[in-house]
């Protein structure tokens, strides 16, 4: 018995998002809940059912993909979100990892590299580039806010093993490459970068939560 | 020893003042001890001759004469035939004396009623004029006149010749009178120069006290120097005790305040039992009152002495506490040479000890003022010193702060700009994802056979898809070298390699990847890093082009001599390209920017 995961697809441009549903169609494995042009589009289909995989470009007409990245994690939602984009530039990706995104794929890659990438996400791994992991060692490198008076939730550091990985990956080495130089698998080094992904996001909540109690926008109970 | 040494110092103060003093005393050639004496008040004039009696000379009256205000004495000498000019010499006298030869006058001290001329610290010396003299034995009348009752003196007196007495004289006139009108001239030069530095600086208030105690003494040394007073005895008497016991009180002051004892109580207390003191003994000197004399003397002068003991106990504590500080042990020994002198003088003032002698105290302010003198203008100067240091401290402090003010300045421009330039060029990229990116990949799309479009020959798609990737590929490379890099070209490469990576797989073309961290390279601009990442993409991309497979070794690294930095793609055996740039630390050195690059390209660069 195959297990199928559902997959939404918000992507504005007809020729890429027609191009992107007939790929993902044509796995057994994956079914397309829906194909969304906008933002308002989107949330209706969200509204009704939380897909497994939320394939989602940052640009849209009517918003930011990564708000929406936002709504369905702050839902509590098992949804692993990706971002589709030309580039995956560091600006563009951290913004939605620090929402909660899992990872991302580039709009012009290879279907098998488009459906690998999918798959790869929903076996707890996650994409990375040179310069994203160069963001993120540069955004772990200074004290985390920690919540005020114990409540909260604790705001992760990286580990000895985490830091490695990304000192690597900014240096160019494939995810094969990286293993093999640790002693461990290629998987378990995207298991550790979706790790700091998750970590990312929990410190990016903290940090927000920390500037608004310095602005005074939240009072500390 | 160091004890010995301190009282060996202020002993080494008195040497010179105990020459002096011996000096004085020492008696004159023809000195007569053996003489006789009335009480009778004119004994010309009365035939009661009978009332002469023998007296050994110095006479105090203190013991001989209680009560008694004028005393004659006689005795006689012989005039020898010679030419030479005789002379009579009283070295000491109290107050006032009129001098008789064969009971005619040949001179006196001044004035001889009240207020009488004051002669206790003056030398006389009278030639006899030839005149007065008989061939053989004559008579020598001195009639000697108290400033007050009982207070008289007469010392030895000495009749010779004129040449040999002379010299006597002057010398003790020097001693008593020129040297300490000296001293007292000095103290109050440095009395005037210590009340200006106090005028100018009222927080050191020693300066003050050490002028107003200076005066103070001076004042009660006038009874001393001053002959013809303008004023009562009694009034004399008064102001000269009040000056001593205000010595002692400013002494006090000066000597607690300079060791640091702030008490304005204590001070304020002594303050009034000077004044009331003061006044007490000018009612009972107005009043004629018989306790005068004993209380001005004996009790006021012995607080005033008991007022220096105390200081020199101040200052004695003050030095066990602190046994190297030099001005306190100068002002020990200071403290130490005027009580001494003090005592001695105190000694006589009571009668404990035989009249007629130096006046030590005035000669020791000389000690004392050199040595507080020194240690005022010591402090002064270290006062100066550091307020000169602290200026230059504060200077500098200033000058910092303006530079590091300057600094965060620059730090805030630099960060205000670098916030700008990452806005923009967030914005460029958003607005490049957005559009002309994602009009690429509708192209790219809109070419694949299965968009539908069968109008395309398989080699015109194939061109127009190379195209566009190769599009796609040089915004992407233009995208990765915006990011800042800091100098480092090593996350560009990987970047660079990251893009190609799946093109590269899918050509089963295998990468070595053997690169190693570089050192910060110079002038590593976007421009330069685009130049650069387009060199070796394009090494990449004529491997792919081949399309034989195999393997590509990257390596970066830096050359022998490590001036420059390397980076090089290998395509099996042959260097594909090596590319050459400078380090930032010999950027100087006029190194191009990434050298190598006019010759990059496919046929290679080989070391």
């Amino acid at each position: 018995v195959t297990v199928t995961h559902s997959v939404l697809l918000v992507e504005d441009d007809a020729a890429t998002r027609t191009r992107l549903a007939r790929v993902i169609e044509r796995e057994t494995d994956l079914r397309l809940l829906g194909a969304a042009a906008s933002c308002r589009e989107a949330r209706a289909q969200l509204a009704e059912t939380l897909p497994d995989v939320l394939l989602v470009d940052l640009g849209l007409p009517d918003g930011s993909g990564v708000e929406l990245v936002r709504e369905v994690k702050a839902r509590g939602a098992a949804t692993e979100a990706m971002v589709i984009t030309v580039f995956g530039d560091e600006q563009h990706v951290v913004a939605a990892l620090e929402a909660g995104a899992a990872g991302y794929v580039l709009k012009d890659g290879a279907d098998a590299y488009i459906i690998e990438s999918i798959h790869a996400l929903l076996n707890g791994g996650s994409p990375i580039s040179p310069a994203i992991a160069r963001h993120l060692l540069r955004r772990f490198r200074g004290p985390a806010p920690q919540p005020a008076s114990g409540g909260g939730e604790e705001v992760p550091g990286l580990t000895e093993r985490e830091h490695q990985v990304l000192e690597l990956l900014v240096k160019g080495f494939t995810f094969q490459e990286i293993g093999e130089l640790l002693g461990i698998s290629a998987h378990t080094v995207t298991t550790h970068v979706k790790h700091i992904y998750g970590k990312l996001e929990v410190r990016s909540r903290a940090e927000a939560v920390y500037e608004a109690l310095q602005l005074g926008i939240v009072k500390s109970s | 020893v160091r004890w010995l040494t301190l009282f060996a110092a202020a002993a080494a103060t008195w040497l010179p003042i105990v020459g002096l003093a011996r000096l004085v005393a020492q008696e004159a050639p023809g000195a007569v001890h053996q003489a006789e004496r009335t009480t009778v008040a004119d004994p010309r004039a009365s035939a009661a001759a009978a009332s002469w009696r023998a007296v050994t000379l110095p006479d105090d009256w203190r013991e001989t004469a209680p009560g008694v205000g004028e005393v004659w004495y006689r005795l006689p000498f012989s005039a020898g035939a010679s030419e030479e000019r005789l002379a009579v010499y009283l070295p000491a006298v109290a107050m006032n004396a009129a001098v008789y030869v064969n009971g005619r006058l040949i001179g006196t001290g001044g004035r001889m009623t009240e207020p009488v001329a004051r002669n206790a610290n003056r030398p006389l010396l009278f030639p006899i004029p030839a005149r007065a003299l008989t061939a053989g034995t004559n008579e020598l009348r001195v009639r000697v006149v108290a400033d007050r009752t009982g207070n008289g003196f007469m010392a030895a007196p000495a009749v010779g010749a004129l040449d040999v007495l002379e010299p006597v004289e002057r010398r003790a006139t020097f001693v008593r009178r020129t040297l300490l009108w000296s001293v007292m001239v000095f103290r109050l030069v440095v009395a005037l120069f210590t009340a200006t530095i106090f005028a100018l600086w009222r927080r050191e208030r020693y300066y003050g006290w050490f002028a107003l105690s200076a005066v103070a003494w001076v004042l009660a040394e006038l009874n001393l120097v001053v002959v013809d007073i303008p004023v009562s005895v009694i009034a004399w008497t008064w102001g000269t005790a009040v000056a001593i016991g205000w010595w002692g009180i400013f002494a006090v002051c000066l000597v607690s305040s300079f060791i640091g004892l702030v008490r304005p109580r204590a001070e304020r207390a002594l303050m009034c039992a000077g004044v009331v003191g003061s006044v007490a003994l000018a009612i009972l000197a107005a009043s004629g009152s018989a306790l005068f004399d004993p209380l001005a003397v004996n009790l006021w002068l012995t607080v005033a002495f008991g007022a220096s003991c105390y200081l020199f106990r101040g200052v004695l504590t003050r030095l066990r506490d602190h046994p190297d500080a030099i001005e306190v042990n100068v002002v020990f020994v200071v403290a130490l040479s005027v009580v001494g002198l003090v005592l001695w003088d105190l000694l006589m003032q009571l009668g404990l000890r035989p009249r007629g002698g130096l006046t030590v105290p005035p000669y020791g302010a000389f000690v004392a003022v050199v040595g507080m003198g020194w240690v005022l203008l010591r402090r002064f100067v270290s006062a100066l010193r550091e307020a000169r240091a602290l200026a230059a401290t504060l200077e500098e402090r200033v000058r910092d702060e303006t530079a590091e003010v300057e600094a965060s300045y620059r730090r805030i421009l630099g960060t205000e700009r670098a916030r700008v330039l990452s806005e923009e060029r967030e914005r460029i990229l958003r607005d490049m994802d957005e559009g002309l990116g994602s009009q690429l990949v509708s192209t790219l799309v809109l070419t694949e056979p299965a968009a539908g479009i069968e109008a395309l020959r398989p080699a015109e798609r194939a061109e127009i898809q190379a195209s566009v990737r190769a599009a796609l590929d040089d915004l992407r490379l233009v995208i990765d070298s915006l990011d800042p890099i800091d100098g480092e070209l090593l996350p560009a490469l990987a970047m660079l390699r990251s893009r190609l990576q799946p093109r590269l797989d899918a050509a089963g073309v295998a990468v070595e990847w053997r690169v190693e961290d570089l050192p910060p390279l110079a002038d590593l601009t976007p421009h330069a890093v685009l130049r650069t990442l387009r060199v070796v993409q394009r090494a990449f991309t004529d491997v792919l082009a081949r399309g034989r497979g195999g393997v590509v070794r990257v390596r970066t690294g830096t050359d022998a001599g490590a001036r420059a930095a390397f980076v090089e793609v290998v395509d099996g055996a042959a260097a594909v390209v090596r590319l050459v740039l400078p380090l930032a630390e010999y950027a100087d050195a006029g190194a191009s920017h990434v050298r190598g690059i006019a010759a990059g390209g496919a046929g290679g660069v080989g070391p």
